[in-house]
Formats: structure tokens, sequence, C-alpha cells
């Protein structure tokens, strides 16, 4: 189960807001790369996930994914704060707005809203944790591209942060599959599925 | 971004270090993806300086640009507390694929410890950080302002 910690993995303080960058940063929250995508992937692909050192790396990481949906939901939240009329318009925030005010939507910079189609849960624990490799450099290149975007240090900050997060699950994930094909035997890893085939007794 | 200036201008505060090399199987075979595993015994930063920069492991501190220059989190009482909780994240998940590294453990023991006493005195000073925390002494306080997401009144 789940339980809220009433505190933010690392903090969010933006003293000027500007609808610009939230029209692009809301991405890492609803996006194909983004949070709720990484979170809902490892979490679900824990269930087929054969060994328990790496179940408990897949519900570790999909926790701090929660973490940092929260926080960039924080981002997107502080940067449309007590915007005007003509400020939304200015920023070209207005195609959000007239969708969804100054709520938090779950979308891509591209208006696409989230869908289940961004993850992969494959139930093949090689397939599964090679994704989660992919997934994970998407996302470090989508905080780049984000980083190329912003001047305002109070977002480089967090943003600087989440992408540095992707690089350290990036290396876990890598030896994750390490830990897997140390498990099988190297004269053919693609015998069979460790996430569903029975061990031969 | 100069591609090529950035290429020449790695900065020589970070050389690449032992620690930063990692053990990659002896017989690798072709057909699959190779991860060096961590060494352990890798350099650490302290809880304030792991949190400002993203990682605990200088070796994997890899900034876009080349740009290692962080403004550090201040170290408020919540800063402290999201400090030693972001280590303890951390070195469970470096511990989750190096379950037998003793130097680690003891490490995420000692920071445990030192979580759990910032812990309840910032409870006790500000209030409740889960439902288990909420005691009804001075009336329900779980649900008051400032929630995580909002700019509070004081900067805690």
């Amino acid at each position: 189960m789940f339980e809220y910690e009433k505190t933010l993995q690392y903090p969010v303080k933006i003293k000027n807001p500007n609808p610009a960058l939230a029209k692009f940063i809301i991405s890492q929250y609803g996006g194909p790369d983004g949070e709720i995508a990484a979170s809902m992937r490892y979490l679900s692909q824990r269930f087929s996930m054969p060994y328990a050192d790496l179940k408990g790396l897949l519900t570790d990481i999909g926790t701090e994914e929660l973490a940092h949906m929260e926080m960039i939901g924080a981002i997107v939240h502080q940067l449309t704060r007590c915007m005007t009329d003509e400020e939304i318009k200015k920023a070209g925030f207005d195609t959000y707005f007239v969708d969804h005010t100054a709520g938090v939507y779950p979308q891509a910079a591209s208006g696409v809203p989230f869908t289940a189609a961004f993850i992969g849960v494959k139930g093949d624990t090689i397939a599964d944790l090679t994704e989660d490799l992919a997934a994970e450099q998407k996302a470090r290149v989508t905080y780049d591209n984000i980083l190329r975007m912003v001047d305002d240090p109070d977002v480089i900050d967090p943003i600087r942060f989440l992408r540095e997060r992707e690089v350290v699950h990036f290396q876990r994930f890598g030896e994750a599959l390490s830990r897997t094909t140390d498990r099988l035997n190297s004269r053919n890893f693609y015998a069979f599925n460790p996430s569903f085939d029975r061990p031969v007794k | 971004m100069d591609h090529d200036k950035l290429l020449c201008q790695m900065p020589e505060c970070r050389p690449r270090s032992g620690a930063d090399i990692g053990d990659l199987p002896q017989e690798a075979v072709i057909a699959m993806t190779y991860t060096p595993m961590q060494r352990q015994g890798s350099a650490k930063f302290e809880p304030g300086a792991a949190l400002s920069r993203g990682t605990l492991y200088p070796g994997l501190e890899l900034p876009l640009a080349n740009n290692y220059n962080v403004r550090p989190v201040r170290m408020t009482p919540l800063g402290e507390l999201q400090a030693l909780h972001f280590s303890i994240t951390e070195l469970s998940l470096y511990l989750d694929t190096h379950c037998s590294d003793r130097e680690a453990l003891a490490l995420l023991r000692a920071y445990q410890k030192a979580y759990r006493e910032k812990r309840e005195e910032y409870v006790k000073r500000f209030g409740p950080l889960s439902k288990q925390d909420v005691v009804c002494s001075d009336g329900y306080d779980w649900t008051d302002d400032p929630w995580p997401w909002e700019l509070g009144r004081r900067d805690i």
C-alpha cells in the first residue's frame, strides 16, 4: 500500500509565475516520458518480476517516480498562479487555459492527454528492464530539452535534480539486467521467459 | 550549445576516477546489454550535497553541458529532513542491486537513525508529516496549510 508523506522530495519554490514554461514542463507530468508514465510502468511491471531484489528495485524506483510527479505538479502549479487574462494570452497559455484553467492535467506538451500507450509491460524480465533503460534515457533528454528553454534558477534547480535522477535510475536498471543475466545460462539468455516459465525441477 | 567546445572543456576538477569505473562480466556474450556494476566503496557526498546534486555518488553526477554548478538546498529543518530522506532513498536503490555491501548497509543504518531523530523533532515543531503523526491534543492538524506544492507563508 502507499501512504502519503506531507513533503516534496526536493524543494520547489518558484517566486515568479511564468505560464509559458508551464506549457511545456507539463509534459513531464503526463507526457510520453513523464513521471506518471514512469511510476505506472515500474509499479505495474513489479507483478511479473520473478526476482526478489528486482521486485524491490521496481517498487523503490516506481515510488520515487510518484514523488517526482508531485514535484512537476508543484512546478506547474506555482508557474501558473495569479495569472491575468493578458498574461495568459501573451504566454500562449490560452490553449491549455480554455480546457483546464489553472488546473494540473496530465498531458504532453503537444496537448496529447496521458495514455497507458506511453508505457510497456511486456511480462518478460529482459524486455521490461530494457524498456526501463530506454525510458530513463528518454526522460533524461526531455529534461535536457526543458533546461535548454529555461533561465529561471528557481525552475532550473528542481529540473536539474529530476534529470540527475534519470541517470541514477538508468544505472540501477542496467545493474538489474546484470542481476537477471547472472541467474540465466549465458549459452542462451532467451531460452525461456523467467517472468512466465516455471523453473525446471 | 557548442559540441566541440564542450568535449574539450571537461572540467579538470572532475576527472574520471577509479570510483567512476564499474565492473563488467568477464564473459560478456553477444546479444545482451551490459551496464558496469557500480563498485563497492564509491565516493559519496554528504546528505545535504547529495540532495542538492541529485545523487549520493559523484561518479553518477553527469550534468548537461558539464554544468556542475548547483545552488545548494538551504538546510532548514525541512531541508535537513529531505537531505536525509533522499540519502536513504538513494542508498536503498544501490542496495537493491548490491545487497552484500556491508559498508553501504552500515551507512543506511546511520542515516535512518539520524532521520528518525530529525523527523521526530520536526513533527513536534511543525506538525504531522504522515497520518501516523497526527496527535489530536491541539485539534486535528493533518489538513493544515501549506500543502507541499504550495509556497508556504513560512519558509520551513
